[in-house]
């Protein structure tokens, strides 16, 4: 407990990080899926 | 000047990539996108991963408005060390106290910059080390009086509040070109970022109150920065309920772009204006002394290596904007295609089935 306390800006940093990573990870495959769809569109 | 430089220049650079490479309703480039990521998790590494280092005035402010003796960070040079456990050290204004580092495991030398967790034991009147925080540190953050760690939310609070305006007025823009040209492809744009405004509203209503609720006490103060945000939410939320009480595509997409432009103006007044013109809690509030510590012309009231990552989470967070309105303009171009391609199928079967009713079936299955 006390190392979670006197590293709890680690813990932070962890924590935002990964937040920020499932946050891009996400957008990207939504990306690639709504490119797709466009190139359906455009090959139509 | 140099603040002036850099934030702005941040927001700039942002603003250019948004439209320039392929527009803002084309899938945008890989690089973009990378540099986007890259950038974006620089700004979280940094602003959590940066140590507070204080120096000794700072830290006495600190220690002697608590009531405890919970150890602040100090950061300075070892300068020297008398003893196995007691060093001397200078902070970065120059001022010299002896420390006890006995507690400490880890091996000082004199010369060696470093950053100690240090309590002041008022009883005793002397500084007692907890324990080495960070040794020759790459850069560090001001340990600020009444902010303390709770500063590092400035990195996501101030970007979501800019993002929340920024959103409302391009939304405007496409409004705009919507009633001049009447082409629905503008008010999906409209659409998409008043989306977004709405989210970054509501990232910026929490942040805030979660710093409100550890610094001034609770979640909320009614303090002028927050009723005028909860204000610019509310006006969000009556453009959203104006849109779905409205069945007609065309007239939706009327009422609400007028509703975008009209409200413009109220929406600056309350983020810009109004909370500079009375008293507040926030910084930039009309009894604080400055515009608050952004946009104030002084360069102190923002530290440089804060300038620099300050600069870095607004380029970062705009650039994350321009992805996320990209993606679902992108995404609202193709259902607005699907459906005219859905309505004009429709309306080929309906003329089938007329024919086929006037005519006959026997004669529309010849060949």
């Amino acid at each position: 407990m006390q190392f979670l306390v006197d590293n709890s800006m680690y813990v932070a940093l962890i924590v935002a990080t990964l937040i920020f990573l499932g946050l891009v990870i996400y957008l990207n495959r939504i990306d690639a899926r709504v490119r797709m769809l466009e190139r359906e569109e455009a090959g139509r | 000047m140099l603040k002036g430089i850099l934030i702005g220049g941040g927001i700039t650079l942002a603003l250019v990539l948004g439209f320039l490479p392929g527009g803002i309703s084309r899938a945008k480039p890989a690089w973009w996108r990378w540099l986007t990521m890259a950038a974006l998790m620089a700004t979280v590494i940094a602003a959590f991963g940066l140590p507070t280092g204080g120096d000794f005035p700072s830290f006495t402010t600190v220690t002697m408005s608590r009531n405890d003796e919970v150890p602040q960070p100090l950061y300075g040079t070892i300068v020297e060390k008398p003893t196995d456990g007691m060093v001397v050290l200078e902070d970065s204004r120059g001022n010299r106290e002896p420390i006890d580092v006995s507690t400490v495991p880890e091996k000082l030398a004199a010369g060696e910059r470093v950053i100690l967790s240090t309590s002041f034991l008022r009883g005793e009147r002397r500084y007692v080390a907890r324990r080495l925080v960070s040794r020759d540190p790459i850069a560090t953050l001001p340990l600020i009086p009444g902010l303390e760690e709770r500063a590092r939310n400035l990195y996501f609070h101030v970007p979501s509040a800019w993002l929340s305006q920024l959103a409302w007025f391009m939304a405007f823009g496409f409004a705009i070109l919507y009633l001049r040209r009447r082409r629905p492809e503008d008010d999906v744009r409209a659409v998409a970022a008043a989306a977004l405004g709405a989210i970054f509203c509501i990232l910026a209503t929490v942040t805030g109150a979660v710093w409100a609720k550890f610094n001034w006490g609770a979640f909320w103060n009614w303090d002028p920065r927050q009723t005028s945000i909860f204000l610019v939410l509310v006006i969000y939320g009556a453009y959203f309920a104006l849109r779905s009480a409205l069945p007609n595509e065309d007239q939706r997409a009327r009422v609400s772009s007028v509703y975008l432009i009209l409200l413009a103006l109220p929406v600056l007044f309350f983020i810009f204006v109004l909370p500079r013109l009375v008293t507040g809690l926030h910084p930039g509030a009309a009894d604080s002394g400055n515009i608050g510590p952004v946009l104030s012309p002084e360069e102190d009231t923002l530290n440089p290596t804060k300038q620099i990552l300050f600069a870095l989470s607004m380029f970062s967070f705009t650039m994350l904007f321009f992805w996320m309105l990209n993606v679902r303009i992108r995404t609202g171009l193709v259902e607005l295609r699907r459906r005219r391609r859905m309505a004009g199928s429709a309306e080929n079967n309906a003329m089938h089935e007329n024919v086929v009713t006037a005519i006959g079936s026997d004669v529309v299955r010849l060949p």
